[in-house]
């Protein structure tokens, strides 16, 4: 199909009853979802998905990628507002987000959210279209020993995600590579550390564990303090003016983080959980006067926002190019094509192009139309900030039990929170960074599955393969740039 | 000759009282009645996809056609939703499991040194089935391997290539290495690949040469983007039936005889009871009666001409599902009641054996 027709078709679909129908209830779902800890796009369209299944192609497309596209917009506001992440692809914004809420400051921080999410996923979807040609080229030149490098660069970047305690930092992710490891070893699926109980067999779940570690200090800073999150008063329309102005002053951070956003998106594997904290520990790295990170910095809001919309644009690359899912909610969207007789690969990128516009269509229109929709109604979300603390306390620790409780619907989702939020106050309490936990838990798994992978497959032989040595080079890089900048500081 | 007359007649009356009883309970109730099915892997996957296929169109089969709902119980493998059907499921006849329960048989009649599956509490062994499949997996290579691969029998000889498995202990890999062995295939074993999607994007970029993968990723992703293309040959599957649509794979039984080696004896044996099996289970102490009502509903259901082409067109093959209490104890319980522990030591040192290279 001539490409110019299926972009035409695909496109204009999306201005079609039902299609138009579809997508904007998808917008709608997927906003809810996302401001409600713990849920997140996987969950949203494994509910979706059986419904999908009664649509025409286009409308069940419509309606899936308008639910998945919008969460991480719409997850900045727990992140900004509460200290507790909507998504797991915003724990990085409530480091400087909810600082900035407690300034006064929330309707900068959603200004800039907000804008900077729609360019990041407008950008993502468009890099779709783009990287047409060279998709399975650049999707397949990376193998275990790239995952792995990719996994240990991750980690480094854990130095800068530590403030001025990098030393912390490591002990920190040095625990969490520990705690990794419960569940059952990924070569020999033999139980690992778990005590004799079958809801460990499955590992440390990721979302009460951030929940618990995030959320449950903040709610008891919040009883304990009695007054409200906004330390200041703020005015929100100016704030959220201001909030796009600073988009565009600091665009190329906004550049750097969106093709941090989409090239993680492309590797299949990495996924959304660290896109956030990867562009935030660049920022944080390669920004002047990195000592304001972590204190309502709103380039700390800037970055994570901008790579955690772009990465869904990413996602669909390899997913569609060879039918290797870039994310879980990409793996439900592969089955949802193939149900309306839709294979990726040759076929869609053949026969079905229209399909495959129409899909990055409604990624584009759906993170416009959602980032319009949220900063319209900035002003009312920016006065949550004002709400005294104590009336909402008992909302936020209901959502975030809510939340996590959705990782396996087991009372032991529960247990895992409190155990992580006694651990995280204490943490806040004696100044212990606790982001170092969520790579550890995320990246741990990766780093022991492809590091095991490249000694069987090469010996050691990957260590020197090309793309290896520059990741090799970037990880030592970043670790003399750290270490420069903590002589520094001291000194 | 009067006596046995009459014997018959009284039989025969009191199985068409029986049947008609059956049926009566059944549509009287089920009338107006809920059941849940719970799937014992999370939302999404797809066991939980194809559970709610099947559940999506069994009610129109159950006489007073009761509402279904499907709830996922994910956790421990399996554990959680067992445990719960076998414990506290209700046992009126209201709540059926969908599962994947092969593990557990093995546990019940092998033993695993004496110690059960993490935290299982259930004796799988008392819980009814009702329905259930072998579940369908085909093997594939790259075409490049050694001078090029066209069709199943083309691997004699081959170098060695390197295979993608997920790990040691599971089914996966020990059906596809009996299968190797069996028939005398030189291979290199690397596992530790997540999930089929990650080891067929390795096979892609020729890190690994070899997977094994179930008909839905087979199917909708293997096929039209590696088979179709000629970038892989697909070599057997694991049905003993001939499947034209997954040609030119070939059986596994057939796979093995055409290179010369014989499918009996321990390996043969670990072969059979390593496939992975998904089956609908009621509680013990569920009415017999229900349990009738259920085998039926699902015998109707895989006889139905509408059902059996909404599977083929969802599926793309035709369901190979079977329903009964005295098949499914003979297809897919049966293997391990006979083979026992003997079976179980060999498994260990199999596993063992690949472990250490």
């Amino acid at each position: 199909m001539p490409m110019i027709d299926a972009a035409l078709q695909g496109f204009g679909v999306l201005l079609v009853w039902p299609t138009v129908g579809y997508l904007f209830l998808g917008i709608a779902i997927g906003i809810v979802v996302g401001i409600l800890p713990g849920l997140g796009g996987l969950s949203a369209v494994a509910i979706m998905l059986p419904f999908s299944f009664l649509l025409d192609v286009y409308s069940a497309m419509a309606l899936l990628m308008g639910m998945y596209a919008v969460t991480t917009t719409s997850d900045t506001i727990s992140a900004v507002l509460l200290g507790v992440p909507g998504t797991s692809a915003s724990q990085a914004t409530i480091l400087d987000g909810y600082p900035m809420a407690r300034n006064g400051e929330a309707g900068r921080a959603f200004g800039a959210a907000y804008t900077v999410s729609a360019i990041g996923g407008v950008v993502g979807g468009l890099c779709v279209i783009v990287s047409l040609p060279v998709i399975r080229e650049v999707v397949l030149s990376f193998g275990s020993p790239e995952f792995f490098m990719l996994a240990v660069l991750g980690l480094v970047i854990v130095g800068s995600l530590s403030g001025k305690a990098p030393l912390r930092g490591l002990v920190v992710v040095l625990f969490a590579l520990a705690l990794s490891m419960v569940g059952s070893s990924p070569q020999e699926g033999l139980p690992r550390y778990t005590f004799d109980t079958a809801y460990l067999l499955g590992g440390i779940k990721l979302v009460p564990a951030v929940l618990g570690l995030f959320a449950l200090p903040e709610v008891l800073e919040l009883f304990g303090r009695g007054s409200s999150i906004a330390r200041l008063a703020g005015d929100p329309t100016r704030g959220m003016v201001q909030g796009m102005r600073d988009v565009l002053t600091h665009w190329w951070l906004v550049v750097r983080s969106i093709a941090i956003g989409v090239y993680i998106g492309v590797i299949p594997g990495l996924g959304a959980s660290i896109v956030d904290w990867v562009a935030y520990g660049h920022a944080v790295q390669t920004e002047k006067n990195p000592e304001r990170f972590g204190t309502g910095d709103v380039r700390g809001v800037i970055a994570p926002e901008a790579a955690n919309n772009a990465v869904k644009g990413g996602a669909l690359i390899p997913t569609l190019a060879i039918g290797v899912p870039g994310s879980p909610p990409m793996a439900l969207l592969l089955v949802a094509l193939t149900v309306h007789g839709i294979s990726p690969g040759p076929d869609i990128l053949g026969q079905r192009l229209d399909v495959l516009f129409s899909l990055v269509g409604a990624l584009i229109f759906a993170n416009i139309v959602a980032a319009a929709l949220l900063l319209v109604a900035t002003t009312h979300l920016a006065r949550i900030a004002e709400i005294r603390g104590t009336n909402l306390v008992a909302i936020v620790l209901v959502a975030a039990l809510m939340g996590s409780w959705m990782a396996t619907r087991a009372v032991e989702d529960w247990y895992t929170f409190l155990a992580f939020g006694v651990l995280g106050y204490f943490m806040k309490r004696w100044n212990w960074p606790r982001p170092p936990i969520c790579l550890g838990l995320v990246l741990g798994p990766l780093i022991e599955r492809y590091l095991h992978l490249s000694i069987n497959v090469y010996g050691f032989e990957w260590l020197l393969h090309p793309l290896v040595v520059v990741l090799e080079a970037l990880v030592v890089l970043v670790l003399v740039t750290q270490i420069r900048r903590s002589y520094r500081s001291r000194g | 000759m009067k006596r046995s007359a009459s014997t018959l007649a009284a039989t025969a009356a009191i199985a068409i009282l029986a049947a008609y009883g059956q049926a009566a309970f059944a549509a009287s109730y089920y009338d107006g009645k809920t059941i849940e099915i719970s799937v014992d892997r999370g939302s999404g996957g797809s066991q939980d996809r194809i559970c709610r296929f099947m559940a999506s169109h069994l009610a129109t089969y159950i006489e007073g056609k009761p509402k279904i709902v499907v709830r996922n119980r994910p956790g421990g493998t399996g554990v959680v939703a067992t445990n719960w059907l076998y414990d506290q499921a209700p046992k009126d006849g209201t709540a059926l499991g969908c599962f994947l329960p092969i593990r557990f048989y093995q546990d019940a009649y092998w033993g695993t040194g004496g110690k059960k599956s993490l935290g299982l509490k259930a004796d799988v062994r008392k819980l009814v089935p009702v329905a259930g499949t072998a579940v369908l997996t085909v093997t594939y290579v790259r075409s490049d391997v050694g001078g090029g691969i066209k069709a199943p029998t083309d691997l004699k000889g081959a170098p060695f290539f390197k295979t993608g498995g997920q790990s040691i202990t599971s089914t996966k890999d020990i059906s596809f290495r009996t299968i190797f062995d069996l028939a005398g295939i030189r291979y290199n074993y690397v596992t530790g690949y997540q999930d089929s999607a990650d080891a067929w994007a390795a096979v892609l970029r020729n890190e690994v040469q070899q997977h094994q993968s179930g008909i839905p990723h087979y199917m909708k992703v293997v096929l039209p983007t590696g088979v179709n293309t000629g970038k892989v040959t697909p070599l057997y599957y694991s049905s003993t039936q001939r499947i034209p649509e997954l040609a030119p794979a070939i059986p596994a039984i057939d796979f093995v005889k055409k290179y010369g080696g014989k499918p009996e004896g321990m390996l043969w044996d670990l072969y059979q009871t390593s496939g992975a099996w998904r089956a609908f289970f009621l509680p013990p102490g569920t009415p017999e009666a229900a349990a009738r009502a259920f085998e039926s509903g699902f015998q109707r259901m895989l006889g139905d001409a509408a059902f059996r082409a909404a599977y083929k067109e969802r599926y793309h093959l035709a369901p190979e599902w079977i329903a009964g209490r005295t098949a499914l104890d003979r297809e897919m319980v049966d293997p391990y009641r006979r083979s026992g522990k003997s079976l179980a030591s060999f498994k260990k040192g199999y596993i063992d054996k690949a472990r250490k290279k």
